[in-house]
């Protein structure tokens, strides 16, 4: 059963606008992001529930354990809202049913799309580009910022408007996107690398015959740039894999950086 | 003390400093600007080239390291600011810059755990004022975390402005060479790191053909990375076309090859 709408277009987008501020900016370990969403919706929660007890009700079902990739989280804040409309406090199990139920699974394609797949393909441009001394890649990146910025705007609307069943429908294409967008992003990288590690080894052997075997020129010779790949593969590995840390593994290239050059191995 | 920066240079610098801290944890449209965020930075202290350099190093480290499901990550971004400041304005280049910036950006980890503990007690806080029917206060004391994760990026910042500037001297006149060359190597070997993460994010065995592609467009037929990317970006339509037009298209694509997690 439908009720009548009692929130506006303006109590919505300030409920956006009390959102984006803190997407992840209240983390805590308990709840996670629960205390962002009680605050982006606390002002819309008064309205639906004018009455004290309802809304104390209302506002605690919130300061449960919630988190997902941001940008999803925004849809589904959205959507628990037009549910909060729907079926008032009646529905608090429900919401939270919801909530728990859909921010995994969206966190997963999230994560995946915004903060992998696609700095995969930007970042690397204009890093790529800044190392040429040129500003057209971070031109492009910011352009491509500026782009998602306007799209996650309308996230929360769209969840409220619409329910969660706007991600559903685009599930299958999702797939598909990510995959294309993995395609670009990895022929992307694979030139990245050779791009990026400029590394040579110095070492040098005089035979007794007085010829010079330079090991630099034998490698090349073999493969260019065969030095960066092989460092990226080991380090692939071992952050994979082998599950060393970021941490350890930066500390690790430090120190052998320092043992390889001073023993005159690698520039 | 501040590294020959004027009062307008070093307000600009916490300033933006804030306003990354408030945008990474809020609206995140610049979170992965870390290119940018050297550019601002070394426009500020007057060397926009150097600047630039530095964010691009950084941002490929910084590539594929992001804090999932609330992990602290170590923080580039204070990483770039400290270095860039420390390369440009000492002159004693990226290699120091990166010495006292790097340490600094990975201990900030342990701020942010610290925060997130602190947080817990907050949120604790808020809801109790909230049941007592204190809505104004319990909802502003939210805000407090908010506000401590803002300062998690301004007090390294602040103090490395502070106190650093003989840090770095002191480090300089002791550095001998072999120690700078090698950390000159590992600058250019950190960068790996990042696109290394990455790697392990994305469907590499299943796509493996592109990352030959691109590495043998740029190590033998010598076109740029920016043209490459468009061959790429071909590529991935074609791709979409075509799996979007076949019937099955969704059991087709996607699902299970992501070497997530």
């Amino acid at each position: 059963m439908s009720k009548d709408k009692i929130l506006t277009d303006k109590d919505i987008r300030e409920a956006n606008l009390r959102f984006l501020p803190l997407s992840i900016a209240a983390f805590n370990y308990q709840t996670q992001n629960g205390p962002a969403v009680v605050y982006a919706l606390a002002n819309a929660l008064r309205k639906l529930y004018p009455d004290d007890k309802d809304y104390i009700e209302a506002l605690d079902n919130h300061y449960k354990y919630f988190n997902s990739q941001p940008y999803m989280a925004s849809i589904i804040i959205g959507a628990a809202l037009g549910m909060e409309e729907e079926l008032g406090i009646k529905g608090k199990d429900a919401i939270q049913n919801f909530k728990a139920g859909i921010m995994g699974p969206t966190a997963g394609i999230g994560d995946s799309i915004f903060w992998i797949i696609l700095p995969a393909i930007f970042v690397p441009i204009a890093a790529a580009s800044a190392n040429e001394g040129s500003f057209v890649g971070w031109f492009i990146l910011l352009a491509y910022m500026i782009g998602l910025a306007i799209v996650r705007y309308r996230f929360f609307g769209w969840g409220y408007k619409l329910g969660i069943g706007i991600i559903d429908r685009f599930k299958d294409k999702v797939g598909v996107f990510t995959e294309a967008a993995s395609i670009l992003g990895l022929t992307v990288i694979g030139a990245l690398i050779p791009s990026i590690v400029k590394i040579s080894c110095p070492a040098e052997w005089t035979l007794s015959t007085g010829s010079v075997i330079n090991i630099q020129n034998m490698l090349d010779s073999l493969m260019p740039n065969l030095l960066a790949i092989v460092i990226t593969a080991i380090c692939a590995v071992l952050l994979g894999k082998k599950k060393v840390s970021m941490t350890t593994l930066v500390l690790a290239v430090l120190i052998i950086a320092i043992i390889a050059s001073s023993l005159g191995i690698l520039a | 003390m501040g590294f020959g920066l004027n009062f307008i240079q070093i307000l600009l610098i916490i300033l933006f400093t804030a306003f990354k801290a408030f945008d990474t944890f809020g609206p995140q449209v610049f979170v992965m600007d870390n290119v940018g965020a050297g550019i601002i930075v070394g426009a500020i202290c007057g060397d926009i080239n150097t600047g630039l350099m530095i964010g691009a190093t950084l941002a490929l480290m910084s590539l594929g390291v992001v804090g999932l499901g609330g992990a602290s990550v170590p923080n580039y971004f204070i990483t770039i600011v400290i270095t860039t400041i420390i390369a440009i304005k000492t002159g004693a280049g990226y290699e120091v810059g990166l010495t006292i910036g790097l340490p600094v950006g990975m201990l900030n980890m342990y701020l942010d755990v610290l925060i997130k503990i602190v947080g817990g007690t907050i949120q604790t806080k808020s809801q109790k004022l909230v049941d007592a029917g204190e809505f104004k206060k319990g909802l502003n004391t939210i805000l407090i975390t908010p506000v401590l994760n803002i300062l998690q990026y301004v007090f390294p910042v602040a103090l490395v402005l502070l106190v650093g500037e003989a840090a770095v001297n002191g480090l300089v006149s002791i550095m001998p060479d072999w120690l700078f060359a090698g950390l000159q190597l590992a600058g250019k070997i950190l960068p790996v790191t990042g696109m290394a993460i990455l790697l392990n994010y994305m469907p590499v065995k299943k796509h493996f053909a592109y990352l030959i592609l691109g590495f043998v467009l740029y190590s033998y037929v010598g076109l740029s990375v920016l043209p490459i990317a468009l061959i790429g970006f071909s590529l991935a339509v074609i791709y979409f076309q075509r799996e979007v037009s076949k019937p099955s298209y969704a059991t087709a694509g996607g699902q299970g090859d992501m070497e997530d997690e």
